[in-house]
């Protein structure tokens, strides 16, 4: 079915698209872990997209329509692979999270422990703190409740801290922990990936 | 109860993570993708 909206508005649509690349990348890195297998699937995602932009409204979110589309397309090929028995997840597994001797955290550390969350809570964490979005936008881009958003959340910090080795001043002390930690802030840490 | 400076430090480590690819440029890939893709809905299989 020819659309006339669709081409009276394809370069804007697409500068549009091209600009959210960026975002989508970042996104898709932190779903899959690797920066190969995200192009794929931000590759899939602008496919997708140009392919099914009737279903797209003119004038609403472009942004949040793209992340649903590039997060449905994560989970189904998630259980695909399940199906597959291809044995993806263990990468995240295998790298095991060791706080260094020091107790400091670098970004190494805190990626891997980023890829040992489960993926809805890793999803939730990125949409709300770090791509930007309100947890209402999060939660229509992931298909469930605002209440469920706040929750994966609230449990994926918790998780993250546990992994990370410090479970709560209480228990580590408040000083030692924390300023390790704190004195790290902008140390960049090793930007291996 | 969790910490405030580490939730602090996670969400900054969250964002660097996050911004680490966000600013890279655009691969060619994805240009080139664009570029090709046709400006009119075509019959697809």
């Amino acid at each position: 079915m020819r659309t006339s909206r669709v081409s009276s508005h394809s370069p804007s649509l697409k500068q549009a698209m091209l600009g959210l690349i960026p975002n989508l990348r970042a996104f898709a890195v932190s779903l899959c872990g690797d920066v190969e297998r995200a192009d794929d699937l931000v590759q899939e995602t602008l496919l997708k997209a140009w392919d099914h932009l009737d279903s797209f409204q003119e004038g609403t979110n472009l942004r949040a329509w793209m992340f649903t589309i590039l997060r449905n397309t994560y989970f189904s090929e998630c259980r695909r692979r399940r199906r597959e028995a291809e044995d993806d997840g263990s990468k995240a597994a295998e790298l095991a999270v060791h706080p260094g001797q020091d107790g400091y955290l670098d970004m190494q550390d805190f990626r891997r422990a980023l890829n040992e969350l489960p993926p809805d809570q890793r999803e939730a964490l990125v949409l709300v703190g770090a791509a930007g979005f309100s947890y209402e936008e999060a939660a229509t881009i992931s298909n469930c409740a605002v209440g469920t958003i706040k929750s994966r959340v609230n449990r994926a910090r918790a998780k993250l801290s546990e992994i990370l080795g410090v479970k709560s001043s209480s228990e580590y002390g408040p000083d030692a922990a924390t300023e390790a930690i704190v004195a790290r802030a902008g140390g960049g840490g090793a930007k291996v990936f | 109860m969790l910490d405030r400076a580490l939730q602090a430090r996670i969400g900054a480590m969250l964002r660097e993570v996050y911004a680490d690819v966000a600013k890279a440029p655009v691969p060619d890939r994805f240009v080139a993708l664009l570029k090709a893709l046709p400006d009119e809905d075509k019959p697809r299989e």
